[in-house]
Parts: C-alpha cells; sequence; structure tokens
C-alpha cells in the first residue's frame, strides 16, 4: 500500500474486511494522537488522564471519522459514474493509513524508550503521506480522471486535517513551534 | 486502467506544480527572520509583502531547476521508457505526479493562515515526496523497471525533498539576502 496503492487497490481490497481496514486507521490516528500527548506531557502541558484520553479521541477519528471522509468521497463520485461501491471506498480509504499506522508505531518506540519528541517527524509525516494512498483510492473511483482525482483528494484531506484541528489538538501549534525551535 | 496521462506533456500539470512551489515558499518566507531579505532599490516596499515575494520567487526557481534536474535523471535511467515514448512522457510523468503537490500546499496554506500551525515544512517533504513517487508509478505505467521506476524516482524525491528543506531553512533566519 505504501509502493504501488494502485496494485493493492485493484486486486486486493475486496478480500479486506472493512472492521480490519478500519482498524489499521484508527489505530494509525490513535498512536499519533498519544504521540502528541505524550510530548506535551513530557513539557508539562497535559497530565495523564488527557493523554488517555487524546488517544482514545484519535482512534475514534481514526475510525469513525475516516468512514465518514470515505463516504463523503464515494458521494462526489457518483456524477462521475461511482466506479466502486461504498464500501469498498471506507476500506480503501482506512487502508491507506498504512503507511501513517507504520510511522506511528515506530515513532511511539522512540518516544516511549527514548523520550524524543516525536508528533511531528513521526505523527504528522505520517498522516501526510497517507494523501498518495487517498489519491489512487480517488482516482480508482473516478475511473483514472487525475484532475477531477486531485480536487477531490485536496477537499478529503482538508475535512481529514479540519477533523484534526476540531478534535482539540488546538495546542499542537504550541508543539510546533517547541519542536521547530529546537 | 489505461492511463494515457504519462504520454502527454502535460505543461498546466507542470506549471501549476511550480506555482504550488512558489506558494510554499511564500507561506515559508512569512515565518522568516524579518531582517533575512534586504533589496536596497525596493526599500519602499512593506518588509513583509518584499520578504514573501522573494520566498516565492526562490520557490518557482528550486521548482524550475529541481523538478528539470529530476526529468532529465529519470530519463537517463528508463531506457525502456525513452526508446519507446521520448523525452514527453517524462515530462508528463513529472507533471502528473507533481500535481499531488496542489493537495498538499492548499493543505498547507489552511493549516498556516487558517489554523495557525507552523507546519508548511512537513506539507512540503511530504508532498515533494510523494510526487516523486508518483511520477515514478506514471512512468513503471508505461515500462519502466522496478529501479527505474520506483527506487530512483523515490530518492530523487528525498534529494528535491532534502535540499528543500535545507535552503529554506538556512534562508529563513541563517543566510541574508542583501542587494
Amino acid at each position: 500500500m505504501m509502493f504501488n496503492p494502485g496494485v493493492v487497490l485493484k486486486s486486493s481490497m475486496a478480500r479486506v474486511p472493512p472492521h480490519f481496514a478500519l482498524a489499521v486507521s484508527g489505530l494509525a490516528f490513535g498512536l499519533f494522537f498519544l504521540q502528541t500527548a505524550l510530548d506535551m506531557a513530557r513539557g508539562g502541558h497535559a497530565g495523564v488522564s488527557q493523554v488517555i484520553s487524546t488517544a482514545i479521541a484519535g482512534a475514534l477519528y481514526g475510525s469513525i471519522g475516516i468512514a465518514l471522509i470515505s463516504i463523503v468521497a464515494w458521494v462526489f463520485s457518483l456524477p462521475f459514474g461511482a466506479k466502486r461501491s461504498v464500501g469498498w471506498s471506507m476500506r480503501a480509504f482506512a487502508l491507506g493509513y498504512s503507511p501513517a499506522l507504520i510511522y506511528a508505531a515506530i515513532g511511539i518506540v522512540f518516544n516511549v524508550f527514548l523520550g524524543w519528541n516525536t508528533a511531528v517527524a513521526f505523527g504528522v509525516t505520517g498522516a501526510l503521506w497517507a494523501m498518495g494512498p487517498m489519491l489512487a483510492t480517488v482516482r480508482e473511483m473516478l475511473d483514472g480522471r487525475i484532475g477531477p482525482s486531485v480536487i477531490l483528494c485536496t477537499v478529503c484531506g482538508g475535512l481529514v486535517l479540519f477533523g484534526w484541528s476540531l478534535l482539540g489538538t488546538r495546542d499542537l501549534p504550541a508543539l510546533f513551534s517547541i519542536v521547530m525551535a529546537r | 486502467m489505461n492511463d494515457p496521462v504519462a504520454v502527454k506533456s502535460r505543461p498546466a500539470y507542470i506549471l501549476l506544480a511550480v506555482v504550488c512551489f512558489g506558494v510554499l515558499g511564500g507561506l515559508i518566507g512569512r515565518r522568516a527572520d524579518p531582517g533575512a531579505v534586504s533589496i536596497a532599490a525596493l526599500q519602499q516596499l512593506p518588509p513583509d509583502t518584499l520578504r514573501i515575494a522573494v520566498f516565492a520567487l526562490g520557490g518557482l526557481l528550486y521548482a524550475w531547476v529541481g523538478l528539470g534536474l529530476l526529468g532529465r535523471m529519470l530519463f537517463v535511467t528508463n531506457r525502456s521508457v525513452r526508446k519507446r515514448y521520448g523525452y514527453v512522457a517524462f515530462k508528463g510523468a513529472i507533471g502528473a505526479g507533481f500535481l499531488m503537490l496542489f493537495p498538499f500546499t492548499i493543505l498547507s496554506a489552511f493549516a498556516e493562515l487558517y489554523l495557525g500551525w507552523n507546519a508548511v515544512q512537513a506539507f512540503a517533504a511530504a508532498g515533494i515526496m510523494t510526487g516523486a513517487a508518483l511520477a515514478g508509478m506514471e512512468l513503471g505505467k508505461l515500462g519502466g523497471g522496478r529501479l527505474a521506476g520506483a527506487i530512483l524516482p523515490s530518492l530523487g524525491g528525498l534529494v528535491l525533498s532534502g535540499l528543500w528543506m535545507l535552503i529554506t531553512s538556512l534562508a529563513q533566519g541563517g543566510w541574508r539576502i542583501l542587494l
């Protein structure tokens, strides 16, 4: 899914159970948000309960939120013939976060065992890497039309970012400032 | 899916990608050290406007040089695609791949201007690498091998992205552009 999402989408998507796919994206966002909360806790800006609640919020956003965004994308694909089903869209969007899950898992190891602030380097980067598979998914849904695919990918990416900002990562700007200043 | 995109040169896609580099440069310029740019002949311009404009122009120049070099590198290393389609296929692949920079640019502008996040570099780095990888996939559809269609474009994207981060970081606070 990382290196050739198009092939994975065409050949393997039908065999993937939806709950497994949504668990991948849920776990990816859960670990990403956990890293953010751990970085903030390390700086004295968050307690244990906030760390736990942030991680849970991330997991819920990564599963339910991504599922909803995939449905929005499927609805947008209807005028173009809707080549794929809504279930396929959900599975493809969710599995597009497989790279993000790998990044987040590696980031957690560095964060917990080495004490590094990893939310930006591993969390944000992993979430942004999901845009590549997202474009491949949308192109498959829109029968290969690259222009509408890029526009729909922008809309979906914007929805992901907007939802992410609404979920109380308001402290992310402070975290970015702290990390970028080092 | 028989995608004819990569066998056309797609100049509009390349132009949009270059503009995206310019926008990303301008967004980075917003956060640069106020004294990073000083052009004596243009002292009457507001310093913020001047700084953003210079960084944006730098982004355009970087895109023109960087995408051109990436395209040439892929051209030299992709013998099968080169013989069958010529350089037009490589321009098309670069255009189709780096069109992906558009969503990253829009999202970075949204994050910077609306959410107040200092995250343009993260979006730029991910966008450049994704664009290079997608350009490689376009060449793969035309018969480029695994090395020339996946590994080399990704390496090229890594270099482009790394140099972008280095140059913009230096320009933000280290280098002084004094004319």
